[in-house]
This record gives structure tokens, sequence and C-alpha cells, in this order.
């Protein structure tokens, strides 16, 4: 385990212990009890606790022997179906170590899979199924395949809320002994949204530049775009400006390290702080929603978001 | 020269001295009452722009059949059979002129040659035909019938002081070498020297000699500004869709091409409703990528070309300034810089359980900062935390 980073260091290492996502961890911990785990699809955001409930179901069922009854795959770095397959193949291949009933293949961000090698993947599983269980980890189940999704337990995990966000920041500030005030916790759970490796990321890059940390120093640390400039951004769009507008909001993207999703988000909530009619707003909001839409379905983020822009434009 | 705008014709007016010779002889044959003249000469030196020209200096209505009409023996009938007998509605006198002879084909306009022929006898206007190759076998009979001008190729110097001229219209400030080896690479086509000057100056006011090195891209970007062309300057559906078809890039790349470039051109409602095109074209482009339904391809690239030609009322004119899309060219130079990022966030994913993207976005920025801080990373090496330490990130 890595204690430098805290990521890392505060990882639950029990499924009692995750915040948040009781209902799930309470489900998964029976199956452990039983000893008997069906294939499992975790679906949701970003930082909730999806490979963490992983790596704790592995621990509690193995034990000692984790490293050899447990493997992780990572689809979007592992090329292609076939190293994926090879790699599960090797894997399952040899005998399970221990008196164990199966071993566990997990595979993070399964939607980055084509269609068709998540195909190959369906009949991986279903050849391997009596010595392996597999974990899909996903951020959205619809861009699984459904034969894959009806083969699997489906746990939906939401971001989460303030106060578990709260209670577990305030536990790392406890025990690292670093000073916080109560506003910068604010703002980092506004931050955040519920993504807790998010939050530690910031507060551990925050604690080694300053002693004592302020929302000034949570804001600066984390790239958020000052909701100020992006609404600079949107309202040179309505006042017309297309070409500023598209470079105000490919800079705030590139200078915060922020997503097309991150921007649509902070977008959404600008638009009803406007000065604007009613009407307006609904259907800037309409165009937003049909943005985000496509922003998931599409292939590049940018042209949406530039797409997104010039429906301002016409807002006049 | 029917690409040139007409923002650039007056320019090629005033270079009229070099080429008196050619306009002299259109001239003596529109008074001499001889019934057919054939012009023929290389693509882009200015033989239908100079027709133009005569025609309009000696008062006559140009009636003209140029490549976009079909011209088999019935639509050439119809088109200039009755106009060679018949008077003009204003009173004016007639020219009719048949351009791009060599587009004329055997098969689809079956006919259309031997009708010229004998149209060519019985006219009582002046027809005048245009032709790249004169030792075109098609055209040996009709040749008997006509008068024959050999337009030559533009002047190398003639080339080089229009050029400037169009740069210190356009307040571009261009060395001076770099017209000399357009207008020699041109070989005497104007259309292709302007072309040229275009791409090479894109998106800049000051140009240095360095932009002539690679000039193998170069190729391939006039390819591209050709494409642009068909897409955001003209206004023709069936050109667009076909634009990007011989240029040998990605579809992916074309979009960011067109995306870069159409708000340049376009007015605000333009924009946006080009934008809708792009942003369906790009979710088709989406589902090509998860689903590999490469018959998508089809809607993707007929959006993203047709859709954004189609997305203005009318033809763009004058010059447009293309550029090369900010997003390749921030890819091109950080290249093997984000090599080497990748292999330490592939390196950092293993340790946190995570993928390389999502460590580069989560946890290379707080790794950065402790290397810098107190140097004391036990999962990188020496020679990563050097790097790490020089780098600016992205993001």
């Amino acid at each position: 385990m890595n204690s430098e980073i805290w990521t890392e260091k505060y990882r639950p290492r029990k499924l009692i212990e995750m915040q948040g996502q009781k209902e799930i961890t309470d489900r998964l911990a029976s199956f452990i009890k039983e000893k008997n785990i069906p294939h499992l699809l975790f679906a949701g955001p970003a930082g909730v606790g999806k490979t963490t409930a992983v790596l704790c179901i592995a621990r509690e069922l193995f034990g000692e022997d984790i490293k050899n009854n447990f493997l992780e795959l990572n689809a979007s770095d592992e090329r292609g179906i076939d190293v994926v397959r090879n790699n599960i193949k090797n894997f399952a291949r040899t005998g399970i170590i221990g008196n164990y009933p199966f071993k566990i293949i997990v595979l993070d961000e399964a939607d980055a899979l084509t269609t068709e090698a998540q195909q190959a993947l369906r009949r991986t599983m279903e050849k391997y199924t009596r010595t392996c269980r597999f974990i899909l980890d996903c951020n959205y189940s619809s861009k699984i395949i459904d034969p894959i999704q009806s083969r699997c337990a489906v746990f939906r995990f939401r971001p989460l809320d303030n106060n578990n966000l709260k209670e577990y920041i305030k536990n790392i500030a406890k025990n690292e002994n670093i000073n916080i005030e109560e506003k910068a916790v604010e703002s980092l759970c506004i931050i955040c949204r519920g993504d807790a490796r998010k939050s530690t990321n910031i507060m551990q890059s925050c604690s080694i530049l300053n002693k004592k940390i302020t929302e000034e120093e949570i804001f600066k640390i984390s790239g958020y775009a000052k909701p100020d400039e992006l609404k600079e951004a949107v309202l040179t769009a309505i006042s017309g400006d297309f070409k500023k507008s598209k470079s105000m909001v490919l800079d705030i993207m590139i200078n915060y390290g922020l997503s097309g999703l991150d921007i649509i988000r902070q977008i959404s909530s600008i638009v009803f702080e406007l000065d604007i009619s009613p009407e307006s707003k609904m259907k800037m909001a309409d165009k937003i929603g049909e943005i985000e839409f496509r922003m998931v379905e599409g292939a590049d983020e940018t042209i949406q978001l530039e797409a997104l822009i010039s429906q301002f434009c016409l807002q006049k | 020269m029917i690409d040139l705008t007409e923002k650039y014709k007056p320019l090629l007016v005033s270079e009229l001295e070099g080429r008196k010779s050619m306009v002299d002889a259109i001239l003596s044959f529109l008074d001499s009452g001889k019934k057919a003249l054939l012009i023929h000469g290389k693509s882009g030196i200015g033989k239908t722009f100079f027709v133009e020209l005569c025609s309009k200096e000696k008062n006559y209505e140009l009636v003209r059949v140029d490549a976009s009409d079909r011209r088999d023996k019935g639509s050439i009938e119809s088109i200039i059979g009755n106009t060679s007998k018949y008077g003009s509605l204003f009173g004016m006198k007639k020219l009719i002129l048949i351009d791009e002879l060599d587009g004329i084909s055997g098969t689809q306009d079956r006919g259309g040659i031997t009708e010229l022929v004998s149209i060519v006898k019985e006219t009582s206007y002046p027809i005048i035909l245009i032709t790249n190759d004169i030792r075109d076998s098609k055209i040996s009979t009709l040749k008997k019938y006509c008068e024959i001008l050999n337009f030559d190729r533009m002047h190398f110097q003639t080339i080089v002081s229009m050029l400037k001229k169009i740069a210190l219209n356009e307040g571009l400030n261009v060395d001076e070498q770099i017209f000399r080896v357009i207008a020699k690479k041109s070989e005497g086509d104007v259309r292709s020297a302007i072309l040229d000057l275009q791409v090479i100056c894109a998106g800049k006011n000051q140009v240095s000699q360095n932009e002539l090195e690679n000039l193998g891209y170069r190729e391939k970007k006039k390819d591209v500004f050709e494409a642009l062309e068909k897409v955001i300057k003209n206004r023709d559906l069936n050109e667009a869709v076909h634009a990007f078809d011989n240029v040998d890039m990605e579809p992916g790349t074309a979009f960011l091409w067109v995306s870069e470039n159409l708000p340049i051109a376009y007015d605000i409602p333009e924009i946006a409703k080009a934008y809708e095109f792009l942003s369906r074209a790009d979710v088709f482009r989406g589902r090509i990528h998860k689903k590999q339904f490469w018959r998508f391809l089809y809607y993707q690239s007929l959006f993203s070309t047709a859709g954004v030609c189609i997305s203005k009322d009318s033809e763009k004119h004058g010059w447009i300034k293309y550029q090369m899309p900010s997003k390749i060219m921030k890819l091109w130079s950080t290249k093997s810089r984000r090599h080497k990022i990748k292999e330490i966030c592939l390196k950092l994913g293993k340790e946190f359980h995570c993928s390389s993207k999502i460590a580069e976005h989560s946890y290379l920025s707080l790794i950065q900062i402790m290397i810098k801080k107190k140097n004391e990373v036990s999962f990188l090496n020496d020679e990563e935390k050097e790097f790490l330490k020089t780098i600016k990130l992205l993001n």
C-alpha cells in the first residue's frame, strides 16, 4: 500500500468503512458472507468508491491470497480485446490458490470497450464462469451491451452526499493534523460534487503548499473555473461574439483542466443567474440538455461545446 | 479564372499590358466577323477571364456553356442552336462562349462535338471555344472551322508582381523570396499561385522564409484548402459532399479543419446552423467509435461538409484566411512530451488502481507539487521526477 498519497492511505480497507454507499456495501457484504458472488457491474461517476468496493471484496474474500486470485485490468489502457482476452485466459487457466470457490477478475472502465470487444468479452465471461467471477466498472451502464448487463448484478453508485464527504474530509484532516477552514471544507464539497478522490487530492496538494488551508487556496489548486470567468464567457456569447467566447471557454478548459461535461454542468447553473427573460433561460436550458446528451454520445467534446456557444449567440 | 474572386479581377486588369497581344487577338476576332475562335492554353492563366473582359469592352451579351451543363447533341442545340440564329432580346450583339471543351464527354454528351461543328458552320454570332488541350482528337474536325489562338502561360515576373499586390492588399508582410518560389512552382498558373499564397499565409500577417520548409506538407495543406473552399466559401451541395474525398486525411481531422475555419467566414446565425450540423455529425462519429458502425461515416461526413456548406445563404466572397486547427498544432508541438507523460501515468495508474487517463487527470498535478516541494515520491525514478519538474502541465 502506498502511504504517500492520501487516496491510497485513506482508501477504506473494509466494505463497512465505506462512506455513502451503505445499501450497496450491505448487499455486497452478504455476498461475501455466503461466499457466493454473481458477476457484478458497478456503474457510477468517478471517485465514489467503485474500485474501492472491488478491492474490499477481494481483500475480505481472499485475505492473504489476494495476489493469486485477483486480477485487475483496465480496459482503457490494455490495448485491444485480444490483450484483455489473453490476460484473462492466462489468469483463469491456473488453479485457484487456497480454498475459495472462484477467482475474481475486475475490468475497470469497461465502457471504454467497443461493442465488438464487449461481444468478445461476453463469450470470455461465459467460458470461464465456473472458475472466475467478473466485476465490471463503468461510468455509464448504458454503454455496456445488454447481454453482459443481463449476466451481471448491476449496482449503481451515487455521488457521496455532502455530509458523507465532509465526514471523510474531516477524518483525513484530523489524522494528518492539518488545519482546514470550515468554509474551505464547504467549497471543497461544492467543487468535487461527491468525488472523494478529487477532494482528497486537492486537500493534499493544498497541505503541501500551506499549513492552513483556506477557501482561496482550495479554489486556486482545484483549478475550479471561478463562476465569474465562465459567466463572462457565457455573457460574451450572448452578446454575439462567437469567436471570443469560444476561445474563452477553451482557455478555461485548458487552464483548469476541466472536461466538457464539467463546463456544461457549470454553465447550466450559471444560466439561471443571468439577467435574461425566463423564456430565454428555459430555451438555453433545453439546448444545454441536448448538448450534454450529445456529448455523452459523441466523440469530440469541444465540437459540442462550440455548438452550444453558437446557440447562445442567437439568444441576444 | 473562375476561382478568383471579384476582388482580384481589377488587379489582373492592371496586368493587361503583359497580355496585350492576346487581348488584341480576341478583339480583332470580334471585329472581323469571323465565325469561331478556338483558344487553347494551360489551366489557370486567364483564358475565360479575358474573353469576359473583351465581351464587356465590345458590349456583347455573353451566352455561355461550360462543364456544369449537359452537352449532348440535344442540349447543345437547345441552348445555343437557337441563340446562334435569332437576335438578342435586348438588341445587343451576342457572343457564345463554350468553355472547358475538354470536358465534353464521348459517351454522356453523345453527338455534342458533331453538333458544335454544324453550329459553328451556320452561326450568325461569333463563337469562342476554350480548351486546355488542342491536340485532343475529339476536336480535330472542329479545329478546321475555327481560328486558333494560343494563350501563353503567365510570365514569371507578372505572377510575382500580382502576388505582391494581393499581399499588399491583404496587409500581409511576406518575404520577397516566397513570392518567387510560389511563382516558379506555379509554372504560369495564376490560380494555383494565389492558392499557394493563401496556404502559406494562413492565419498569419508576417510570413518569413522559414515557411517554405516542409513544402511536402504544404502540398497536402493545399488539398485541404481546396476542400475548405468547397465547403466554406462555395455553396454547391454536390461539390461539398465530395470535398474531402481526395484529401489524404482521417475524417476526424477534416472535421477539425472545418470547425476551425467556419467561424472565420460565417456570421452568427450561419455559425449556429453549421454547428448544429457539426454537432450531429459528431454524435455519429461517437457511434462509429463505440459501435463500429462504419456505415455511419456517411452521415458524419455528409453533415460536416454539405451541412456546413448549405448553412449559409449564399456563397462567400473574398479571401478567407484559413487557419490550421489549433488543437492539431497543440498536439503536434507536444507529441514527445505527451508520450512521456503517458508512460508515467500508466505507472501511476497501476499504483492507484485507475487508468492512465484518470491518473493524469487526478494525480499528476498533486505529484508534481510533491516532487517540487519535497522530492520524495517512492514510485517514480529520478529521471521521471526531473521530467515532471520541468514541464508545465496542460491540465
